[in-house]
């Protein structure tokens, strides 16, 4: 009843960073049918992302050089064979057999031999009084208004957030004309020390460019302020102020230091989460990195999952950047090509080791620079009792804190009493606040509290799309 | 949590914390007796919390299930009677929002070969006292103007609707304890064993707990139970799905609508999302121990349920689950004490989530007077004996 399957040797799921450099790498191993399915209009996924329909770049400097690093890969992928299709939603995985929408309407099966979990990094979520007020968004939907869509989220911007992203975002949003009244940093501000290790273990490329976004935000005047943390957001219909605070090493604030920035818009960027639902749905062995990015697929050296032919890469599979995540996506790209059977094992073996090298000292920065950067367990303490956690089902702290109160510490049975967790965003934008919470009052790590389960659809698709079709024998299905 | 060997005793213990159990312990709290429950995890993890909401006052029939279906089932609707009026003042019984919402329900037929097996349906069920009634196309579509081009007709129970899953146990359960019952939860049980006092010694992961009697409210696993007492109680269990879209329009009026021929139940809930199910097959994930939705199931149940109410189409499908249905041969509840096991009750109703509050409504009532509004005769576990010597 789901029509033909098609059958394709190779499904990537995820035309980011790492499912591009995955495609190019496995068609020049000679896989025969890889196929990239991706959400997006065009490839590039969060970081390479392209403009959007209208733009012409006439200048492709002035686009900027993550525009151009994509641009590359881009022009690679749509060179290599690889069967593209874009506005594409993968809705579930059984076995081997991926769903998926197409632009919404049509309801498809591909039969894969082998898959590529790519679906990359979303922002993390991170619920302070006011979150939910217009005028608030995240670092990530920030730099898609500025950077793709050429739109300024608002007149008086506040930055709060942590680690190199948070200060490049600012950068590139000052540099497009955004008014940034104020960068506000959780962690202290990095020794030399710290930075001597960065410069040792970083490529110089990515020094290089830190170094310039903080640059131009001292150019320009941005007061950028270490140790800081957003406490609470104020406004009525909107955001119109916003009360910073210095904080300890562990992002506890230091009472007495609060003060208020009048502000319209406020931006958050604390950081990234693995978006792993694929990888969590169809059973990978997952474990939890709190510095990579929360629950994600345990993987060999060549990014096997424990699920036989299924392999992870890039930011979904543990928060690396994009060129990490472009590195990572070869070698799954190389890896599935050999096991495959379209390259040989000694020659598979070698192509892999030439990236893997350079895999190596970017993990070794990687860890360097987390551990600069880690993130507090003040930033979960900052909710009080009436703000929102869950915004699908507008359920608050309170409601939360009644349930792990009785003695509940699975956030399954949390989804189950309260429905936090249940709606729309099935979890994605308060899992990780349900999380630290169970695991505040528990008194235990993150790591032992229990995933949200994942199920189909992960995304939310048309019911139209899926009732295409009379199923073959309703009636017989249906059982007592 | 230190693991006492000793969980303590009670006077029964009620084995299963679904919708079954928490009614049990509720009415037999309420009427002074001495109980506990005891669960493997928690309460409401499985059945009972996540079934699709359907109360099902009117009797459940597809066209593939058996001819004399009704016949077997026909004890039963009297049951069905006491369940509808039971529905009909539960939240002011429990003081708590069960999420009940009684507008109605509505089955629909597509062909005169469907239509044949309403009238049988409804026929049945108004001799039983469940007073539904026949309705063709104009009136059907006045009832219930949601519906799409292709149904001719159906029928209609002014008494039918659908109530949250995941409030209805709990409520039970919180009304329980204010009359003293006591809850064991994370405590699988392992086996039960006579003593030579005439009560039970029930083994749990934790401890051994001790009771005078014990009520098997288990649902899907009530085999499994008794089977650790010497009786053959043959209840089968199966996955099945539910899906949930994003809030649309109220369109649906509160009502419970099924497709007999097509295998759909449908209902608008508050919040505007339309909740799809009707038996479609899950399966069971062994790696993952949990029932998970099957695509076909998911395309075909959003198939018949966009053909038969158009504005589901235009909605978004947001997330689905596996849950577990179950049933007996005779598709009749299993209510009462086992002649072989004296002080070894059995309380299971197929469609358990309709008919828990009042299986465990009438067992209380027969517990605690030895008669009960509804005679239990045809729901004797010891029916299964005669069958099996």
């Amino acid at each position: 009843m789901t029509g033909s399957i098609e059958k394709k040797d190779l499904v990537i799921i995820g035309g980011g960073p790492a499912g591009m450099a995955a495609a190019v790498e496995a068609r020049r191993a000679g896989v025969e049918s890889v196929c990239i399915l991706d959400e997006g209009i065009s490839l590039g996924g969060q970081v390479y992302r392209r403009f959007g329909p209208g733009f012409t770049v006439s200048d492709q400097h002035a686009a900027g050089h993550e525009f151009r690093a994509g641009q590359t890969l881009i022009d690679e992928v749509m060179a290599s064979g690889a069967d593209i299709r874009t506005s594409t939603v993968v809705w579930g995985i059984w076995d081997k057999r991926i769903a998926f929408v197409r632009d919404d309407v049509s309801a498809s099966t591909i039969e894969a031999r082998a898959i590529i979990i790519a679906t990359g990094a979303r922002d993390r979520p991170v619920a302070i009084p006011g979150w939910t007020l217009p005028g608030v968004i995240t670092a990530g939907a920030a730099k898609t208004m500025v950077a793709i869509q050429r739109v300024l989220p608002g007149r008086r911007i506040l930055m709060a957030g942590s680690g190199p992203l948070a200060l490049a975002f600012s950068a590139q949003l000052q540099a497009l004309g955004a008014n940034i009244v104020e960068v506000a940093e959780a962690a202290p501000a990095p020794r030399s020390l710290s930075l001597a290790k960065l410069f040792m273990e970083g490529d110089l490329e990515t020094m290089i460019d830190a170094a310039r976004y903080r640059t131009k935000l001292m150019i320009s005047r941005v007061p950028l302020s270490y140790s800081t943390i957003i406490v609470r957001i104020e406004g009525g219909d909107e955001v119109q102020r916003a009360v910073l605070a210095r904080v300890d090493r562990d992002w506890r604030v230091v009472p007495g230091s609060e003060r208020t920035v009048e502000v319209d818009t406020v931006v958050l960027g604390y950081g990234l989460e693995s978006s792993s639902e694929l990888s969590r749905l169809i059973g990978c062995k997952l474990s939890y990195d709190r510095q990579r990015g929360g629950w994600i697929p345990e993987r060999d050296a060549e990014l096997r999952t424990s699920v036989p032919g299924v392999f992870a890469a890039g930011d979904g599979s543990g928060i690396g950047g994009a060129k990490h995540a472009e590195a990572e996506g070869r070698v799954a790209g190389i890896a599935a090509a050999g096991d495959l059977g379209a390259l040989g094992a000694g020659e598979a073996n070698s192509r892999i080791a030439v990236v893997h090298a350079r895999l190596m000292r970017m993990d070794r920065f990687l860890t360097t620079l987390n551990q600069l950067y880690l993130v507090g367990p003040g930033l979960f303490e900052l909710a009080t009792d009436e703000t929102v956690i869950c915004r699908c089902e507008e359920r608050t702290v309170a409601d939360l804190d009644a349930i792990i109160a009785d003695g509940v510490r699975d956030p399954n049975i949390v989804r189950a009493l309260s429905r936090i967790g249940m709606g729309r965003c099935q979890g994605r934008n308060c899992a990780s606040n349900v999380a630290a919470a169970i695991a505040r009052r528990a008194n235990c790590p993150p790591e032992l509290v229990a995933p949200l389960s994942v199920r189909p659809p992960i995304k939310p698709v048309p019911v139209a799309a899926l009732a295409e079709e009379r199923p073959q024998s309703a009636s017989e299905t249906v059982t007592s | 949590m230190s693991a006492p060997t000793d969980l303590g005793r009670a006077d029964v213990a009620i084995i299963g914390g679904g919708l079954m159990g928490c009614a049990t312990a509720y009415y037999l709290a309420k009427g002074g007796v001495d109980v506990a429950l005891i669960d493997r995890t928690e309460i409401n993890r499985e059945a009972s919390g996540a079934n699709a909401g359907s109360l099902h006052l009117q009797v459940y029939i597809h066209p593939h299930f058996p001819d004399d279906w009704i016949d077997r089932i026909r004890p039963t609707i009297v049951l069905m009677r006491e369940a509808a009026k039971g529905w009909a003042t539960i939240e002011a019984e429990l003081d708590a929002d069960c999420g009940v919402r009684l507008g109605g329900g509505v089955w629909v037929a597509e062909s005169p070969e469907e239509m044949a097996l309403i009238e049988k349906k409804v026929a049945a069920e108004r001799a039983g006292g469940v007073m539904s009634e026949i309705v063709m196309s104009n009136e059907l579509r006045s009832i219930a103007p949601y519906l799409g081009e292709h149904v001719i007709g159906g029928s209609f129970f002014k008494g039918e609707g659908f109530a949250n899953p995941l409030l209805v146990a709990p409520a039970h359960a919180r009304a329980a304890k204010r009359y003293g019952a006591r809850f064991f939860t994370n405590a699988p049980v392992t086996g039960i064993t006579r003593e030579s006092s005439g009560g039970f010694s029930i083994s749990t992961g934790r401890a051994v707990f001790r009771a005078s009697r014990v009520v098997a409210a288990a649902g899907a696993w009530t085999a499994e139970l008794g089977r650790m007492v010497g009786l053959r109680l043959p209840v089968e269990g199966h996955a099945i799905q539910v899906q949930v879209t994003d809030g649309r329009p109220l369109v649906m009026l509160d009502h419970l609508l099924q497709h007999v021929g097509l295998g759909l139940t449908l209902k608008q809930s508050p919040n505007g999302t339309f909740i799809l199910g009707g038996g479609w097959p899950a399966y069971y994930d062994r790696q993952q121990q949990r029932n998970t939705p099957l695509q076909n199931s998911m395309m075909g149940n959003a198939w018949v349920a966009a053909r038969t109410v158009p504005a589901v189409g235009e909605a978004q499908l947001v997330r689905a689950w596996g849950g577990v249905g179950s049933g007996t041969p005779d598709g009749r509840p299993i209510l009462g004490e086992s002649s072989q096991v004296k002080g070894f009750y059995v309380c299971y109703a197929p469609l358990g989530f309709t008919m828990g509050p009042i299986c465990g409504r009438i067992l209380a009532e027969h517990f605690l007077t030895g008669e009960a509004t509804v005679p239990l005769a045809p729901f004797t576990p010891d029916r299964f004996l005669e069958q099996a010597s």
